[in-house]
């Protein structure tokens, strides 16, 4: 059993370094004595993207003001720096449990309530390892995105009526809905909530088999009926924003992402919000809240260069032309001119230089954007390059490559919205005009 | 006294005992006579923790899919016995389902209340049980002591019974409650039930 423990390598997150220490003497006490310490979210985020893999993360709720344990680890989560084997233990304090747990969008492995002895964490680690290794093909499937093989894996714990039964349809169920049998997921979930009827996640995947597959009366009343149960519960709050936003009901669809920012106030959900705003053509909406996406994650290792960039197309899209450059130089100066960044700035300068009647510079920036971006997909750097040729009057090859985007392989469907939202303002440029002077 | 003061000073004393409770852990393992006081400090922890779940309001149950032989296992491993305590064994019946709904940290604030319980009336064993019942889980700790109507030397405050109750009560399966029961084993001693739909 001891053995079992001596090779792991450990990182403890926590603001308190009297916190971490004493974590490191519990777990020296299992002969782990490979830990390190991170004392705030951004050290730990480097640690992960130059340390190589770890075993298990602790980290502590409370880091500091600026970000919340639950928020490092959705940054790690939805920037894929969390190994898939990896466990990450939330550690929390009795009295905030009730609230942590509840508007977690993304569950770590565990939560560890403080205060904890040495064997609490023992007995811990050896059941989530033993849920790892349980896992492990499952888990290896999926990360490579093999959905078939990880179909075929859950079913394998499914048949044996293993205690990871639940974890494997939930699993099945993500993996059938990534690659569109929606029937088949719907069957899994299902099956979960033949056990139980009332689990959250299986009611979710219900529903979500049911958008997918056209229903979305069917999948908007199951969202209610959970969130009823539980108004803490935000990707409820996802789906039926989605579900409004395919019915062309805008405002509905940003009142449910606004509902959930209220829920879970990260700089996450204000791009959410804010990305959904600017779809949607609610401009003063989109400013607000990439402006205080911005403000939140300024200076620290959680800032987004995209959030600069929408902001200064937002800018654009109003006719306050000034501050669409100030923008654009605030990001530069965070994040530099390369990368993304480049290839999208050139594309709103474009834009800018042909609202000041300044053709000789938005050729230029064309040209560079054109230079910058390597081969067009579904991509924000594509789409944004789409927009300045539709604004430069090309309106053939602007189409054309709006099409590439809703098409293209990568495309979220953040970006797939965002590019017919392109397509839309292209087909009415008097509403645009309309709206950019209100 | 003011709620939230009480509150702050309950949860103090709280983190004070768990960090008592790791140095006395590290002190047991060079000197076994402070054993029983590693036990007491982990009782008052319990307690302190009890008392604030029950306390704090309105209890949600957080369901979620437990192996009930792998939990009774680990409410076992973190009850810490002195040397001359009785042995605490484990009985699953082979209708146990493989898993089962339930709010995993409370029933085991549930379960250490029992046991506690049950330490101070056993001779020489508590058995941990888990088997099915129509609808329910049910999980059990008996001890092997003279049963119920006792006269205890120390008292209890009856918060055990009151916190355990209450987890019971939280949980709720399509309308069903679930309860506890306390009565005297068949085969003696007293037998401490949980009953979770």
């Amino acid at each position: 059993m001891i053995k079992r423990f001596a090779n792991l390598r450990v990182l403890v997150v926590d603001d308190m370094s009297a916190m971490r220490a004493a974590i490191k003497v519990q777990l020296s006490e299992m002969e782990i004595v490979n830990v390190e310490q991170a004392g705030n979210a951004d050290d730990a985020i480097r640690m992960l993207e130059t340390r190589g893999e770890y075993d298990a993360i602790f980290c502590d709720y409370n880091l500091n003001k600026a970000t919340s344990g639950q928020q490092f680890l959705e940054f790690i989560k939805s920037q894929e720096l969390l190994p898939p084997n990896t466990i990450f233990i939330m550690v929390t304090a009795e009295a905030e449990y009730g609230s942590v747990v509840s508007a977690a969008e993304f569950q770590p492995d565990d939560y560890l309530l403080k205060p904890f002895t040495a064997s609490k964490i023992k007995s811990r680690l050896e059941r989530l390892i033993d849920r790892r290794d349980a896992l492990q093909m499952l888990t290896q499937r999926l990360a490579k995105k093999d959905y078939a093989g990880a179909v075929a894996e859950s079913d394998k714990l499914i048949k044996a009526n293993s205690k990871w039964i639940m974890e494997a349809l939930r699993r099945k169920g993500e993996a059938l809905l990534q690659t569109g049998r929606h029937e088949e997921a719907i069957a899994a979930y299902q099956a979960a909530l033949a056990m139980r009827g009332d689990l959250g996640w299986a009611q979710l995947g219900l529903a979500r088999g049911h958008f997918a597959a056209g229903r979305l009366d069917e999948a908007r009343a199951i969202a209610n009926d959970i969130l009823e149960r539980n108004g803490a519960y935000v990707l409820v709050y996802d789906l039926l924003a989605e579900i409004a936003e395919d019915l062309g009901d805008f405002d509905t669809a940003l009142d449910c992402l606004r509902q959930s920012l209220m829920v879970v106030p990260s700089a996450r959900r204000n791009r959410i919000v804010a990305e959904a705003a600017y779809r949607m053509g609610n401009l003063e909406v989109a400013r607000t809240s990439f402006e205080q996406a911005i403000r939140k994650t300024k200076g620290s290792i959680t800032a987004q260069a995209t959030d600069c960039l929408f902001l200064a197309q937002i800018h654009v899209d109003s006719g306050d032309l000034n501050s669409a450059f100030k923008a654009l130089e605030a990001g530069v100066g965070e994040f530099g001119d390369k990368g993304v960044f480049a290839q999208v700035q050139a594309s709103i300068k474009a834009q800018a230089y042909i609202r000041q009647n300044d053709p000789a510079n938005a050729r230029k920036m064309l040209a560079r954007a054109g230079n910058l971006i390597p081969e067009p997909g579904g991509n924000l750097a594509t789409v944004f390059m789409a927009r300045a040729l539709l604004a430069a009057g090309e309106e053939q090859e602007g189409m054309r490559l709006l099409d590439v985007a809703v098409h293209g392989a990568s495309a979220s469907r953040s970006i797939r919205g965002l590019a017919k939202k392109m397509r839309r303002d292209a087909a009415e440029p008097r509403k645009v005009e309309l709206n950019g002077v209100a | 006294m003011d709620e939230k003061l009480t509150a702050v000073v309950v949860h103090d004393m709280k983190n004070a005992l768990g960090v008592l409770e790791d140095q006395l852990a590290i002190l047991c393992q060079s000197n076994p006579e402070v054993a029983a006081s590693h036990a007491l400090c982990t009782s008052l922890r319990q307690k302190l923790i009890g008392f604030l779940t029950l306390y704090k309001g309105e209890m949600t149950a957080r369901i979620s899919d437990v192996c009930p032989e792998d939990f009774l296992s680990e409410v076992r491993d973190l009850v810490f016995l002195p040397p001359d305590a009785p042995e605490i064994g484990i009985v699953i019946s082979p209708d146990t389902p493989v898993i089962w709904f339930f709010d995993e940290r409370l029933v085991q604030l549930a379960l250490e209340a029992a046991i506690q319980n049950a330490l101070r009336f056993a001779r020489s064993r508590i058995t941990l049980g888990a088997r099915r019942e129509g609808g329910f889980l049910v999980l059990s700790v008996r001890d092997d002591g003279p049963g119920l109507g006792t006269l205890e030397e120390t008292p209890s405050t009856g918060l055990g019974t009151e916190l355990c109750r209450t987890i019971a009560w939280a949980h709720v399966r399509e309308g069903v409650k679930g309860h506890v029961s306390l009565a005297n084993a068949a085969e003696g001693g007293a037998l401490f039930e949980i009953w979770l739909p």
